[in-house]
């Protein structure tokens, strides 16, 4: 984006002090999204935050379904991951430019559903890079089928009943599980349903870019936004249902806090082979 | 003189990449190629190499990706499991044009594989290795050093053509230990920067790397808009045609390469590849000695095929004779090479057989004579 864009959008008008303006980049390109989606916040909140942080160098990886079109928004190089492998690309790229800040963007249904292990093998391995769950539990691009992180009862095209536990399984609340990782540096869970919850939530990727940036460890943002779309309602019921779903399974909240200058150790270690050489005796079962 | 080292043909491999610059080594434990895997954990550090271990194949695939497109030389080892495994990923991969070595040691038969010699799957990585309009390029050693001197290849085509490359090795070679010698070359002679990779400046205009056909693709080239011209009724050429052309464009530039024995007389053309060639090789030079008018053909660039090298290596002969450890793969790539020319005749042991010497010198002398015969 150009100073002259940004000039021209900030035009004072006869003194009067703006409370709100468009982030540029959907000034310039119309939002991607549907009328109602969470990803539109969720993105504005993202490239504010990148344009406040300035880091020298960042690449992002986007995985493919709804959130991949916040790609032409972002301000970085970025890569276009196969479904479920944003993480992993992520870790890859981090591994090649360990400088960078290195933030992978991806669905509930491509971390939960398609790259479950990969999200737990980043964490476990403490891998600093930044990674945003956009989390509305559909399967967005494809037409609106529930994934892992629908709750129960959620009607969708392929749960026309509502999602039924007993054929279809129980959420999996990944960032409840990973905060628990003694790798994970920033673990915290965002909502955008409400401008209050939106701000929050911008407050979260603050600190998850900030630790991330700072090679502090593995760090994951769950963004709990609507799908008017997938859930077959209209965007005011849709706030109304995320209401529902944060007061239920995804109450929002930093599950795992971090402070500047922290950072995650990774054990020191004794080789399995001088673990032996150092044992005097073998030891003997009690009972 | 190069140093000689007495070397497992993994072993080797992993040694060439490492001194071909490859940093990183993404590859799940699976016989017959798990050494290279270990010789990688064990020396990459000597040659400032990521010694990281992969968890799964699956994330192999993904790792391939972000370190290709973020500038480094990597690569991948495997065996057909291990392929089927990152298949989607290297869709992907070549759709986006990003360069990389894959190492893939096949054990016999599918499944699981039996641990012994097969070639079945020469259908998977030349012609389908997953869904889309694109080749691997394959490069088929026969000898430990040919793995090496085909490793530093392999990362040079690679890098300059912006395509995955496969070095498609089998059991026999990946239980192979022999003598080899490294060569003492430019790995990265006469390539340029990679100035389409990620390194994540903010201070120029982003890149973007994506697979031609949702458009933004990260490539210097554009093969012309073919459905401008006037009074063409043709469809309009869109980045996704224009990328599969492009693609295609760069495989009929590749250099293909052969190994022709005896060619030149040869009344008998045998074409074997792999582990295989050297035994069939082996009774080629016997069956010479005895005054037979045979020779033998060898592919080394299995995709792309160099079918005007088999035409050429086939001038003087009256029949073709391919030999596979398979029910006949290579088999179509002969017959679209000689394309009706020449009567071909095929002998093959699947599912985990590899024929043994006399096996093969009965069935070239019954080639042979039949030609007697009909001549």
């Amino acid at each position: 984006m150009s100073n002259e864009a940004l000039a021209e959008i900030k035009h004072d008008v006869a003194g009067r002090k703006a409370v709100f303006e468009r982030t540029v980049p959907f000034v310039q390109r119309a939002t991607p999204w549907c009328m109602g989606c969470g990803y539109g916040a969720l993105a504005r909140a993202v490239i504010e935050e990148i344009e406040a942080l300035k880091p020298k160098k960042m690449i992002a990886t986007i995985d493919t379904a709804c959130l991949e079109f916040i790609e032409a928004h972002l301000p970085c190089d970025n890569v276009h991951a196969g479904h479920g492998r944003a993480v992993s690309v992520a870790r890859a790229v981090k591994k090649v430019h360990p400088d960078a800040l290195v933030v992978a963007f991806q669905g509930d249904g491509g971390m939960l559903n398609e790259g479950l292990n990969e999200v737990m093998h980043a964490a476990a391995a403490g891998e600093s890079i930044c990674v945003i769950m956009g989390n509305n539990g559909v399967l967005g691009d494809t037409g609106g089928q529930f994934t892992v992180a629908a709750e129960p009862g959620l009607v969708t095209s392929s749960s026309p009943l509502g999602k039924n536990p007993k054929h279809q399984g129980m959420p999996i609340k990944i960032a409840d599980i990973l905060a628990t990782f003694p790798t994970a540096a920033y673990v915290a869970r965002g909502s955008t349903h409400d401008p209050a919850y939106a701000y929050r939530l911008q407050k979260m990727i603050r600190k998850a870019f900030q630790a991330a940036n700072e090679n502090a460890g593995f760090v994951l943002v769950d963004a709990v936004t609507t799908c008017p779309t997938g859930w077959g309602m209209t965007s005011v019921e849709a706030v109304r249902y995320a209401e529902h779903r944060i007061e239920g399974y995804y109450p929002v909240g930093v599950l795992k806090d971090w402070e500047h200058g922290e950072k995650v150790e990774m054990p020191s270690f004794i080789s399995s082979t001088q673990r032996v050489e150092g044992m005097k005796t073998v030891p003997q079962p009690t009972h | 003189m190069p140093e000689k080292l007495f070397m497992r043909a993994t072993h080797a491999l992993t040694e060439a990449a490492l001194r071909s610059g490859c940093k990183f080594y993404l590859g799940y434990p699976i016989t017959p190629i798990t050494e290279a895997g270990e010789y990688w954990s064990e020396h990459a550090e000597e040659h400032g190499a990521s010694p990281f271990m992969v968890e799964s194949e699956l994330e192999a695939g993904a790792m391939l990706l972000g370190t290709s497109a973020s500038g480094a030389r990597t690569m991948f080892g495997g065996n057909g499991a291990s392929m089927s495994l990152i298949a989607e990923s290297l869709s992907t991969m070549a759709g986006m044009e990003l360069p990389m070595v894959l190492a893939d040691f096949p054990r016999g038969d599918g499944g699981a594989g039996s641990l012994t010699m097969g070639q079945g799957d020469y259908f998977q990585v030349t012609k389908a290795i997953a869904q889309g309009d694109f080749h691997l390029v394959t490069l088929s050693p026969h000898t430990v050093q040919e793995c090496v001197d085909l490793t530093f290849d392999a990362f040079w085509l690679a890098d300059k053509f912006r395509v995955p490359v496969v070095i498609m090795g089998d059991w026999i070679l990946g239980m192979s230990m022999e003598a080899v010698a490294f060569p003492d070359r430019d790995p990265f002679e006469g390539l340029e920067p990679k100035t389409w990779a990620l390194d994540g400046d903010m201070s120029r205009p982003k890149r973007h790397v994506t697979g031609g056909s949702t458009g933004g693709m990260v490539t210097s080239v554009n093969v012309g808009d073919v459905g401008k011209e006037t009074g063409d009724k043709r469809a309009p050429v869109g980045p996704g045609e224009r990328s599969v052309r492009w693609r295609y464009d760069k495989y009929s530039r590749i250099p293909r390469r052969w190994d022709a024995l005896f060619c030149d007389d040869a009344e008998v053309v045998v074409a074997s590849w792999g582990s295989l060639a050297r035994i069939v090789k082996t009774v080629v030079y016997k069956l010479r000695r005895e005054g037979l008018k045979v020779g033998h053909f060898r592919p080394i660039t299995l995709y792309p095929y160099p079918y005007e090298a088999l035409g050429e290596a086939t001038k003087k002969a009256r029949e073709v004779l391919v030999l596979e450890c398979n029910t006949g793969m290579m088999l179509e790539d002969v017959k679209l090479g000689l394309n009706g020319r020449l009567p071909v005749e095929f002998y093959g042991r699947p599912g985990g057989v590899c024929p043994t010497m006399a096996e093969i010198e009965y069935e070239i002398r019954q080639a042979y004579q039949k030609k007697k015969v009909a001549a």
